[in-house]
């Protein structure tokens, strides 16, 4: 590895300045589970690292009410798996914490890290699409909020600009009756990357055993990570029956475009996206049903 | 290009001067001679080089040295105590969990950090807890059983003394 | 059974307390005073032509002492079995990952920076990976053209075949007649099984320290396997002579699993070291290790058997296709190896085998734990259930009915001994209740389970010598040259030595492996070592007893055969009260000057007990692969010893996923005598972590040559969640003694393995119902399996 000057900035500005400075040739380093792999593979060889670790206050989870949740980029997926904020309503994104790599990892790895590291099969990135996230970037031209939906652009590439930092996630609030499950499927267990990973977030209208919103989002089987946004439409609105749901399931299968590699084929993943999202609405309804 | 590294490392405080691209499992390593923690993939999936930062388990291979500057740490070498080894460490012997004992440091060290978050861990949260510490030898049988009887001898031993507690 | 005090017990590792405590030393640990780093450049083509290789800006950057390419090292090829390979690729490279240059640097960085500086130009050649595309008669690519005027190593004479290019050794078996066994038979079933190219994934990389002696000579500190055929082999192809070759094992090695038997980068390290003063280290990456540190042999085997109604086997014919990679290595002993499955387990009236040893433009096999075994025993033991489920009998039933019986001769001619594959079955089918019908699971998750049984030869020829010191204290001093790859080696051999002084293992002292220091014995593989170290480690106390009998008789006014040892004292049997302390054999003071002169013996200066044990074998012949039938008389045999397991899986399969849950596991081995209980144990666990893997998702995925995953982020291994807990895992014992080892005990190591994935797929058919025989039996082929199935 290496070699490249290292920086520890105290402040996100100075970060900032720092990127500003050294453009193209400077990498952001937050937990190093990322880009110390693939600078010791020799994928990368920045000539300055940029360690954001000793910036004060950009490790949080703050509940505010209606105003929803806010993470700050830092969080450790460790610290988002067992943040008290994340046990009831966002509690799909403790799900999917837990599902991030083993414990040695989550307790390095960030959030901020596995959204701008945009690897198609990131854990965190399907519950918080599903969650209708943005996120909070900053950099000399000021701070600016982007949909998530927005931020992916594909395999490796988001919106962020060179001189850009990820500050902070951001989720609406969650309505009453809302339930949220993510699933991931591996190659074997739990271990591994995702072959497919499943976000769904349905809201109810319990009245009526109606779907009043559902959002599916998906993993590793597309360049980004994707919502499912017909399927999502064909459940909105609509009373609730298990054909319904099998249907849904198919569509988000049909709106998935995976590739063959080395965890599966597409025609696998194809088959897992449908049969996992067809688990995942379903176990998101009886939450929903809980709430 | 050399910098200064200060660690409270295994209770003591070690000063040393070392590239910021040298990884904490290197400086152990080839700067501290500190031979027990072990680097088998580099790539933070097998657990073999994992040590305690701040009390909490980390992959020593994928921690650049100065993200632990002026932290703690926790290797195979600080656990046992003048007065005797540290239950893991006992069982393990007594259970047979060890073969090659390549990957046994970062067992334990990831074991330690288990039961010191979870005291009363069942079979299948101790099963969780280590599935990023991979064994070739062993089909982790003998080591889940060393844990688990390990686990009720620090129950049972005075919490807050000895074996590394609070380093 | 004789009553033993430290044999036969589960004795506490002598290993273990400085692996728990991080004390334990590997080779991966070492450094030298002055010590380089190397690098090796590696060709990303499986087959190209070298047009050019600058090396120039390498050469150039500070702190880069030596660079290799294929014109700076020995003009000759070298092999161990047949001569096809070149120290460092001269001019064609024939897999991605062969070595084309190498450095020596003062540092890693430096080295790794100075490898990228090396500039080659390739041309592309057309290549071949697919082993029965290359052993076809005109296959798209020719891996070795010249294969038939290349030297060929003297043991196993490797028989190409000239009309098939890419055949590096073809070894065949021909006992009685199958085309009449098939036409007695009432059902002839056929079927093809592979297996998966696989890595053994040990857990240290493997490493050397080459350094150039003064004398001209060199010493190699290895975390490998063998030193002393490491030492032939450098001998051999360096020229340099034995007297001026050291090889050196750090106590431990960081597994092995056949993974660190043979030759990888040896040659290269050993001739950077050649070039300069300093000690040269070298160590492969992870990646290294799947791309040139070896891997199990993948295979295609065609079987067809024939069976009785009753299920007695009449005939059977199979076809081994092996694909040994670019170069033969060890691959053309596991050709020949592969054939003692087909004949250990089951009475074969009509056996024919055709087992091909295949080159491709991929890397080298090497051995995998259950060498040759685990091939056969994929195909055997699925086809097995296949016949018993046409023929309506139970699956224990029809191998029961089959089990070569004691002194019955095998296929091969060789009058069996100490056959525990009866044995192993009924123990694993009495725990499990295998009589009574499970309860089958409706809904998602379907329930099964499946059984089968496998064998495993240890080769022969084999030898060894030990030698056993007794010091001024009682205590006795080994020297031997087992391997501690984690199998225990030095607990269990130390057992023996303490059980034959009456000593506490802790007064037995070990010889750390050294060829200046310990003797002979080729290396802890093929489940040698307590067999057959143990054997030798048992003459040479015998050997040293006798001469502490000799000097201690006449103290006590006896002769040496009244005498016997215990806690460091000499007593007559009759009368143990009697005795004398081994101490006041040695004079250790002398009156003027007390201790200064150390410990001797008047007579003898000090006792040192030899034991050798050249393991009496037949070769068999290489037209029929029988062995001759005086010979076999004679009770001479083509292996050493066979051992044995069985095993049973219950398992759940999700038929929406192919998700497969393995839930409880029975297994059992014979390993002759358990001479420490609980390591037969470990090995028995450890090979189930590794086999329910092999079985599930273990793959090297290949594209044109090239490995996709290597790295265990993709390259997936069992983890502490994929194992059944622990209640649920049942390990037997099933020993049945073998005359030539003293104890009756055999080996245990790799006869775990290859029962697992049969017995895995056994119990996936019985589940849901389909077949796979393609291992790794993926989620994915499992579901294609299912929806095929249902059309
Ligand atoms: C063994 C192992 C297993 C893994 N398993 C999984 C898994 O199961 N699921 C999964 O999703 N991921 C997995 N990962 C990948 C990785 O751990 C996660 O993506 C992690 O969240 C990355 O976070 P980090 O803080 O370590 O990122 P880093 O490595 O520090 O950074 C990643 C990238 O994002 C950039 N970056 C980081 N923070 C910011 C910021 N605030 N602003 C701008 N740019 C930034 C960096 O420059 C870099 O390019 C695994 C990694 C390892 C080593
Ligand atoms: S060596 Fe660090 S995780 Fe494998
Ligand atoms: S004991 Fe060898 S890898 Fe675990």
């Amino acid at each position: 590895m290496g070699p490249f000057e290292y920086f520890e900035p105290a402040t996100v500005e100075e970060a900032v300045s720092l990127l500003k400075k050294y453009g193209e040739g400077a990498k952001i380093l937050a937990g190093g589970t990322d880009l110390v792999v693939m600078m010791r593979e020799r994928e990368i060889k920045p000539r300055y690292v940029i360690n954001l670790g000793r910036i004060a206050g950009l490790n949080y989870v703050h509940l505010d009410g209606d105003k929803g949740l806010r993470i700050g980029a830092l969080t450790t997926i460790a610290g988002l798996e067992r943040a008290p904020e994340l046990k009831s309503s966002y509690r799909i994104i403790s799900q999917a914490a837990a599902r991030l790599a083993t414990i040695a990892i989550r307790n390095m790895a960030t959030i901020g890290g596995n959204l701008c590291n945009a690897a198609p099969s990131a854990d965190m990135a399907p519950p918080l699409l599903a969650l209708k996230g943005a996120v909070k970037l900053t950099g000399t031209a000021g701070e600016r909020i982007v949909p998530l939906e927005e931020f992916f652009i594909g395999p490796g590439v988001t919106t962020l600009k060179p001189d850009e930092l990820m500050i902070e996630i951001q989720v609406p609030a969650v309505p009453a009756h809302t339930g949220g499950m993510y699933l991931k499927h591996g190659v074997k267990g739990a271990a591994g990357l995702a072959v497919v990973g499943v976000a769904a977030v349905v809201t109810l209208d319990i009245r009526d055993s109606v779907f009043e919103e559902v959002d599916i989002a998906l993993g590793a089987v597309a360049p980004t990570p994707i919502r499912a946004k017909r399927a999502e439409a064909l459940l909105k609105g609509q009373k609730i029956s298990d054909g319904l749901i099998e249907e849904a399931a198919r569509v988000t299968s049909d709106e998935s475009s995976p590739i063959d590699d080395v965890r599966g084929s597409a025609e696998y993943r194809r088959e897992m996206v449908r049969v996992r999202t067809w688990e995942a609405i379903r176990g998101a309804l009886k939450l929903a049903k809980s709430v | 290009m050399k910098q200064r590294l200060e660690l409270k490392l295994n209770g003591e405080m070690r000063e040393v001067f070392v590239e910021p691209w040298r990884t904490l499992a290197e400086v152990l390593r080839d700067e501290l001679g500190l031979l027990g923690t072990k680097v088998s993939c580099g790539t933070g999936d097998c657990g073999a080089c994992n040590v305690l930062l701040e009390g909490k388990v980390v992959s020593s291979c994928l921690v650049l040295a100065p993200q632990a500057q002026g932290r703690e740490i926790l290797t195979i070498e600080g656990l046992a105590t003048p007065e005797g080894l540290h239950p893991l460490q006992e069982a393990f012997i007594e259970h047979f969990a060890v073969q090659c004992g390549y990957c046994i440091p970062g067992m334990i060290i990831t074991a330690k950090a288990c039961l010191d978050e979870n005291p009363d861990a069942t079979e299948d949260e101790v099963r969780l807890a280590m599935s990023g510490n991979l064994c070739r030898c062993t089909g982790y049988v003998k080591v889940t059983e060393a844990i688990m009887a390990a686990k009720e001898k620090m129950k049972k031993s005075v919490s807050g003394t000895g074996y590394g507690k609070g380093r | 059974m004789a009553e033993y005090k430290v044999l036969g017990k589960s004795v506490t590792r002598l290993d273990a307390l400085e692996k728990v405590t991080g004390k334990a030393r590997f080779c991966s640990d070492m450094s030298l005073p002055g010590m380089l780093y190397a690098k090796i450049l590696r060709s990303p083509y499986a087959h190209a032509r070298i047009l050019s290789i600058n090396t120039s800006k390498a050469e150039r950057l500070p702190g880069v002492r030596v660079v290799l390419t294929g014109k700076d090292v020995l003009e000759k090829r070298y092999g161990l079995f047949v001569f096809d390979q070149y120290i460092l690729a001269k001019d064609v490279v024939r897999y991605a990952g062969e070595g084309v240059a190498a450095l020596a640097a003062d540092s890693l960085d430096i080295a790794e920076k100075a490898i990228e500086l090396i500039e080659v130009k390739y041309e592309e050649l057309p290549a071949i990976f697919d082993p029965e595309e290359a052993f076809k008669q005109n296959p798209a690519a020719v891996v070795h053209p010249d294969l038939l005027s290349y030297q060929l190593g003297l043991f196993l004479t490797p028989q190409p075949v000239a009309e098939r290019p890419n055949v590096a050794h073809h070894y065949k078996i021909r006992h009685g007649d199958v085309e009449q066994g098939f036409k007695e038979a009432d059902l002839v079933l056929e079927g093809r099984f592979s297996l998966a190219r696989i890595h053994h994934i040990e857990a240290e990389p493997h490493t050397w320290i080459a350094q150039r002696q003064p004398d001209g000579g060199i010493t190699v500190w290895v975390g490998q396997q063998g030193i002393h055929l490491l030492k032939q082999y450098y001998t051999g192809i360096f020229g340099i002579p034995p007297s001026k070759i050291k090889v050196v094992a750090p106590s431990n090695v960081g597994g092995s699993f056949g993974g660190k038997v043979g030759l990888t980068a040896d040659p290269i390290v050993i001739s950077l070291a050649l070039k300069t003063d300093r000690p040269v280290k070298y160590s492969f990456t992870r990646e290294e290790m799947f791309k040139c540190g070896g891997t199990r042999i993948p295979a295609v085997i065609y079987i067809k058997d024939g069976v009785r109604r009753d299920g007695t086997l009449v005939a059977r014919e199979m076809r081994l296709l092996f694909n040994i990679g670019a170069y033969s290595s060890l691959g053309i002993l596991g050709v020949r190896n592969s054939n003692f499955g087909t004949m250990g387990s089951y009475r074969t009236p009509n056996l024919k085998v055709d087992s091909y040893g295949i080159y491709t433009n991929t890397s080298s096999a090497l051995a995998f734990r259950g060498f040759g075994s685990n091939e056969v025993t994929w195909a055997i033991e699925s086809h097995m259930d296949m016949l018993a489920e046409k023929l309506g009998i139970d699956p224990a039933q029809i191998r029961m009915k089959n089990f070569l019986k004691e002194g019955e001769p095998n296929p091969q001619g060789e009058i069996v001994h100490s056959i525990g594959a009866e044995e192993c079955l009924k123990e694993v089918t009495k725990t499990v209740e295998w009589g009574k019908t499970p309860v089958k699971a409706e809904g998602l998750w379907r329930k099964g389970r499946g059984l089968a049984v496998a064998n495993k030869y240890s080769m022969a020829p084999t030898a060894a010598v030990a030698l056993v010191r007794i010091l001024e204290d009682g205590s006795i001093e080994l020297r031997h040259s087992a391997d501690e790859v984690g199998q225990g080696a030095k607990t269990v051999l130390s057992q023996i030595a303490a059980e034959e002084f009456g000593l506490s293992i802790d007064r037995v002292r070990i010889v750390a492996a050294d060829t200046d220091a310990t003797p002979y014995f080729p290396a802890s593989s093929s489940s040698r070592t307590t067999f057959q170290l143990g054997k030798t480690i048992y003459l040479a106390c015998q050997d040293a007893k006798k001469q502490l009998f000799e000097l201690a008789a006449p103290r006590l006014g006896v002769l040496p055969e009244d005498l016997e040892t215990a806690d460091g004292e000499v007593y007559i049997k009759s009368s143990p009260a009697r005795s004398i302390r081994v101490k006041e054999l040695f004079i250790v003071e002398r009156p003027t000057s007390p201790q200064a002169f150390g410990a001797f013996l008047e007579e003898r200066g000090e006792i040192v007990g030899r034991g050798v044990w050249n393991q009496p074998f037949v070769y068999e012949n290489l037209k029929t692969g029988e062995i001759d039938p005086e010979a076999a008389r004679k009770g001479l045999r083509a292996a050493s010893f066979y051992s044995y397991a069985a095993q049973v899986t219950e398992l759940a399969v999700n038929v929406e996923t192919g998700e497969v849950k393995i839930e409880k596991v029975a297994t059992a081995g014979d390993m002759g005598f358990p001479v420490n209980p609980k390591m037969c144990q470990q090995q028995m666990e450890g090979a189930l972590g590794m086999g329910i893997g092999i079985a599930l998702w273990e793959e090297m995925i290949m594209d044109e040559g090239r490995v996709l995953n290597p790295n265990l982020r993709d390259y997936l291994v069992t983890t502490f969640q994929d194992m059944p807990a622990n209640q649920n895992v049942t390990l037997l014992m099933a020993p049945v003694p073998h005359k030539d080892n003293p104890y009756g005990a055999k080996g245990i190591a790799e006869v775990l393995v290859p029962p697992i994935a049969p017995s895995i797929a056994n119990a996936i058919y019985d589940a849901v119902g389909v077949r796979i025989t393609d291992l790794p039996i993926t989620r994915e082929k499992i579901l294609k399996a299912l929806k095929e199935k249902k059309r």
